[in-house]
């Protein structure tokens, strides 16, 4: 997967995030891992390395909502669910996505797990730890 | 606790670090015979900068080799592998094996550690349960995740916790190769003196009660009873153990009281940070790290516990009486294995992200 690359290298807030349910720790609480988009990268589909570090945070029921502003319901989260957050679009590619591109005038959300692109992209990365060619 | 004895080069250490809400553990081997030196292998690292400096402080009391033997990711939740991506990359602590529970999690930072492994070809093994290892007179032996389980990670909802490698470390007095090797020592059958054998501890990860069943299944608790004889000739029970790390910061679903009577252990740590939960559909409030369920069940079973953060340490006085220690502070754990006796433990000053000023040689 190639990305796209600015020249310039200009610091800007995190325009897209990744945030997964890292652990449901209890029915109110539940540790997330949230990392942000390269600055330098606009277009991106499922690799891992265009995200900086991810940061855990704890978060309880209530505040859930407020805190990350995903809209999916709490009480049906589950470990291991993937969402992008923030200012992208999805660029279609025979129904599915092709790749997601950075657009400031966009703002939304997307579960992504469950894509068989995404499927395929772990399956590959962590087969590829063990096989020995 | 009586007087500290000196920490001798045949000793077995294990680590627990207080890094805060996470598991971080050093294993600090005996001095290998032939190199003159001892090594680590780290079982869990949540705390990458604390570990390197830990290592560093400890090399210079204890002399040991820098690459580690082993990394253990017991299960990839954050709390558990957030430091171990640096570790895979510094090339001079660059393990020689990798130990994964084959549990694919979705979080960036496991992926990341999988990508790393690819590119520096570092061995990477999918545990299970039977698996052993053996470093001189010290044998690993793999508990879970149970072949059962792991084959349905994909399919019926075997959650990431239950994942969990959990290691069993039995500390012998001979070679354990060669124990190993004979069954019988004139009339005695060495399974009955590795039964007797007290040097013994249990590192669990976050398993909770799907895997304990698969273990206590796999590794029964043998017994003979005064009207029956044995049905079997070895009276083993792989599950007795003087040390145990607490599975899942001591939860409410770490592990139950039954197998804290099959591991029947001196001594337990708990690595944690107090979280309270409130549940409005069944109207509780409740610590969560360490639940009351988990500090019962090692009440009944009489262990001494030590926890990182220092709110629930218990301790036995001069007349064998458990009592708590209302001064308690946070700190790192280190807990001391001979070869074939009992362990002895202490614990040391160090807040979560700071490390000891001193670590001792002597305990």
């Amino acid at each position: 997967m190639k990305n796209r690359v600015s020249r310039s290298e200009s610091s800007r807030a995190p325009l897209v995030q990744r945030i997964t349910v890292d652990e449901i720790l209890a029915e109110d609480i539940i540790r997330f891992e949230v990392c942000d988009l390269k600055e330098n990268v606009f277009e991106f589909l499922y690799e891992i390395d265009v995200w900086g570090s991810g940061r855990g945070i704890v978060v309880k029921g209530d505040a859930y909502e407020m805190e990350l502003g995903i809209p999916h319901p709490w009480d049906q989260l589950e470990e291991g669910d993937v969402f992008l957050l923030g200012c992208f679009e999805v660029v279609e590619k025979e129904g599915v996505p092709g790749c997601f591109r950075v657009n400031p005038h966009r703002r939304g959300v997307l579960k992504i797990d469950e894509y068989d692109g995404f499927r395929d992209y772990v399956r590959e990365l962590y087969s590829s730890v063990f096989r020995r060619d | 606790m009586p007087d500290a004895k000196p920490i001798n080069d045949e000793d077995l250490v294990f680590h627990i670090l207080n890094v805060g809400d996470g598991d971080n553990i050093i294993v600090e081997f005996p001095k290998d015979v032939s190199t003159g030196e001892r090594f680590y292998g780290i079982v869990d690292c949540y705390d990458y900068d604390k570990t390197a400096d830990y290592m560093e402080l400890c090399r210079n009391v204890r002399p040991a080799r820098k690459q580690l033997e082993f990394i253990c990711a017991t299960h990839p939740h954050k709390d558990h592998i957030d430091g171990i991506d640096e570790l895979l990359l510094n090339e001079e602590y660059r393990p020689k094996e990798f130990w994964d529970s084959g549990f694919r999690h979705n979080i960036q930072r496991y992926h990341n550690i999988l990508k790393i492994l690819k590119s520096k070809d570092v061995s990477t093994i999918r545990v299970s349960s039977g698996l052993e290892r053996y470093y001189g007179k010290v044998q690993v032996t793999i508990l879970a995740p149970s072949v059962a389980l792991r084959n349905r990670y994909g399919t019926y909802g075997v959650d990431v916790n239950n994942a969990s490698i959990v290691l069993r470390f039995e500390h012998h007095r001979g070679d354990v190769m060669t124990m190993r090797s004979m069954e019988y020592l004139g009339d005695v059958s060495l399974e009955l003196v590795r039964d007797a054998n007290p040097a013994v501890a249990i590192l669990t990860g976050d398993a909770e009660f799907d895997s304990w069943s698969y273990i206590v299944d796999e590794y029964p608790r043998l017994e003979k009873t005064s009207k029956h004889k044995p049905l079997v000739k070895k009276m083993v029970n792989y599950l007795k153990c003087n040390f145990v790390k607490v599975p899942h910061h001591g939860s409410m679903h770490s592990a139950p009281l039954d197998i804290y009577e099959k591991m029947e252990p001196e001594f337990a740590a708990v690595s944690a940070r107090q979280e309270v939960s409130e549940s409005r559909k069944k109207n509780l409030e409740r610590n969560m790290f360490p639940h009351e369920s988990a500090l019962i069940a090692l009440e009944e079973s009489g262990a001494e516990v030590l926890t990182t953060e220092g709110s629930h340490d218990f301790l036995k006085d001069a007349t064998g009486k458990r009592v708590r220690d209302a001064n308690a502070k946070p700190g790192s754990i280190i807990v001391v294995v001979p070869p074939g006796q009992k362990p002895r433990w202490t614990k040391l000053d160090d807040e979560e992200s700071k490390v000891p000023n001193v670590i001792p040689n002597s305990i």
